[in-house]
């Protein structure tokens, strides 16, 4: 039995570490810690609510606007505040274009490199390459002059020795199972990403003044006004530059993206048995489809128990609490509790190792995250979660017609 | 990594590097973990690498690429970096206010305001003030390159500036959304709420030079503990 560490994990925001314990090749238990304690909580104490959402959001730049919108909701809750329609349409088109950029992200660029090595794409052919992408996808740029192109540019890069963000990876692991050609039809997208995500992100810019850290939210409404016979507001021509931005992502999602997901998959499919989680589900639910306090969502929220898909329980949020019995922190009332968030306490309380350390303490506090539950269980959330909840018959039968999110 | 603890690694690097760019306000000035009551001591690198040479300041939260690649840039060409401001911000990207290089500020100087969100002000792109808007005593280009390939910003969007290149900005720029005290040019205890259009339309532009300077300056030095001053305005080599 050894004990593997991993501190920081990389390619995510902000600072988990991870302590697993290894036996014959197989991982038998793991352990995960937060690094990290900023007190956002403390800080929001005795300020003005209109100003919460500003100081939350920067709990994380690259899901930027969650946490904001999060605030505002909780807020608006608090007050009984209903926003007017236009509001929620460009609270959803915000929210809906930070899941779109943000899944092409992280599958290229935070993802990818654990499937794709870098290395083995300098000794592909640009024509059998040419001929593997066309038979995917009809992305134009799939000619065998464009990668070779960017084989060249690739192989200068190496060269030189400056791999930059790609330095000290695994390149070469015979864990890497993708042929050559396939690595580097990866790689050119991979560089593609990069320009997409940017130029899409204007989508930010444009509702919002500025991707990361959008500025156009307030309690009750947002900033942005809508006018289509003004030049200082959402207009016509707004309208026309948004639509114009979608049509071009959407373009590189349907013909890149998802031929590159179902390509790069097929040549892992075992690994899905890899890493299950606890089996439990939750999805809260998006994109609120009226203006009333509780109000129909297109993506549906629930709770799946037990990996069974085929019974769906309504989400509740009085059910959720968060336990600090592995965490830095004191309850007035002990370890024993749990809080819902509405009660929460934040009282930061380090007693873990004196760093430097090599190793925590895992039996006992080890973390900056609260543990939390729902209905005192474990669960998973994110975007498998929200895709089984969507994908469960239950749900099915009641909803839309819906292909993709 | 995991047996060196940030802040050495920072005293290190840095501490031995001919300069270091701090990028965004926390980098530079402390940012949000350092809003009161920072609970965690949190500093910026001016303060937390003690003997810091040639420290750049490209405040903002979050930092405009558009000026680190200018920073470079400017390295690159002249081999000797920028000249910078008291916060030890370039010049040429924190050389002046928001509020004096804003799309709006016509708006300001005839005396037109947004008084309510939506109101018809609010949709004709009014001046920001009386919402709370910290352009004046803000510092920075963001009127001139805006964000995002020059997509847009957040005066654009309607909202006012909340001062994010300042130091300490997360406490003295707030409530985001109460104006700046006194209206610049009427004496100190003047009330922008109850001076008419009529009357800010004929000395607007008269006390825009010049009031707003000062009450940058006033707020400037009361809110900030000053760094270390350089030896000399230019950088080393």
């Amino acid at each position: 039995m050894s004990r593997v560490i991993v501190d920081p994990v990389t390619r995510i925001e902000g600072h988990l570490r991870i302590e697993a314990e290894v036996d014959g090749g197989a991982v038998r238990d793991a352990w995960s810690s937060s690094t990290m304690f900023r007190g956002i909580e403390l800080i929001l104490k005795g300020r003005d609510p209109r100003d919460a959402w500003a100081l939350t959001q920067r709990i994380c730049g690259v899901c930027t606007t969650v946490h904001a919108i999060a605030s505002i909701r909780a807020v608006e809750n608090a007050i009984g505040a209903a926003p007017p329609p236009n509001v929620r349409l460009l609270r959803n088109l915000i929210i809906a274009a930070q899941c779109v950029q943000d899944h092409v992200v992280h599958f290229y660029h935070l993802h990818a490199l654990d499937w794709v090595d870098i290395v083995s794409a300098l000794s592909a052919d640009p024509a059998k390459t040419s001929a593997l992408a066309q038979s995917i996808s009809d992305w134009p740029l799939s000619s065998p002059t464009y990668f070779t192109g960017v084989r060249d540019r690739i192989k200068a890069f190496v060269e030189r020795g400056q791999l930059g963000p790609l330095a000290n990876a695994y390149w070469g692991h015979p864990a890497y199972r993708l042929p050559a050609e396939a690595n580097l039809m990866a790689v050119a997208h991979y560089l593609e990403a990069l320009d997409w995500q940017r130029e899409f992100i204007k989508m930010h810019a444009v509702l919002g003044g500025k991707n990361p850290h959008l500025q156009s939210f307030l309690v009750g409404g947002m900033s942005t006004p809508i006018d289509p016979n003004s030049q200082s507001a959402i207009n016509a021509g707004t309208i026309a530059e948004l639509k114009q931005l979608v049509a071009k992502a959407r373009d590189f999602v349907v013909r890149v993206y998802i031929p590159d997901l179902l390509a790069v998959a097929a040549a892992y499919k075992d690994w899905a048995g890899h890493g299950k989680g606890v089996g439990n589900y939750l999805a809260y639910g998006e994109y609120p489809d009226d203006d009333t306090t509780a109000p129909a969502l297109f993506l549906k929220g629930g709770v799946i128990r037990g990996r069974d898909l085929s019974k769906i329980a309504p989400f509740d949020p009085g059910k959720v609490t968060e336990y600090v019995a592995h965490s830095w922190y004191d309850y007035q009332q002990g370890d024993a509790v749990a809080l819902h968030p509405s009660k929460g306490e934040t009282l930061p309380n380090y007693t873990g190792p004196a760093p430097p350390y090599e190793r925590l303490d895992t039996d006992k506090k080890h973390s900056w995250l609260k543990s939390p539950r729902y209905d005192d269980e474990p669960m998973e959330v994110g975007p498998l979660a929200r895709m089984l909840v969507r994908m469960s018959p239950a749900i099915r039968a009641s909803g839309p017609s819906w292909t993709a999110c | 990594m995991h047996d060196r603890r940030a802040i050495d690694i920072a005293r290190e690097v840095c501490g031995s590097a001919s300069a270091t760019i701090a990028i965004g306000t926390c980098a530079a000035f402390g940012g949000i973990p350092a809003a009161g009551p920072n609970p965690t001591g949190a500093l910026g690198v001016s303060d937390a690498v003690p003997g810091v040479k040639n420290l750049i300041n490209l405040s903002a939260c979050p930092a405009n690429v558009e000026n680190l690649t200018a920073l470079l840039v400017h390295y690159l060409t002249f081999k000797r970096w920028p000249a910078l401001d008291q916060y030890r911000r370039p010049l040429f990207a924190y050389g002046k206010s928001i509020h004096d290089g804003c799309e709006r500020r016509a708006h300001y100087d005839a005396g037109q305001y947004v008084e309510e969100w939506g109101d018809a002000g609010h949709r004709e792109g009014y001046c920001l003030y009386k919402m709370g808007c910290k352009g004046p005593v803000t510092f920075q280009n963001c009127p001139h390159i805006k964000w995002n390939g020059g997509t847009n910003w957040p005066i654009g969007c309607g909202h006012p500036c909340i001062g994010c290149s300042e130091p300490n900005f997360w406490d003295t720029m707030t409530p985001f959304y109460r104006h700046l005290p006194g209206a610049p040019g009427f004496g100190a205890a003047s009330d922008l709420d109850k001076i008419g259009a009529m009357a800010v339309a004929g000395v607007g532009a008269a006390f825009a030079a010049h009031g707003l300077i000062q009450i940058a300056k006033r707020v400037g030095e009361n809110r900030y503990a000053p760094v270390t001053p350089p030896a000399k305005e230019e950088g080393d080599r």
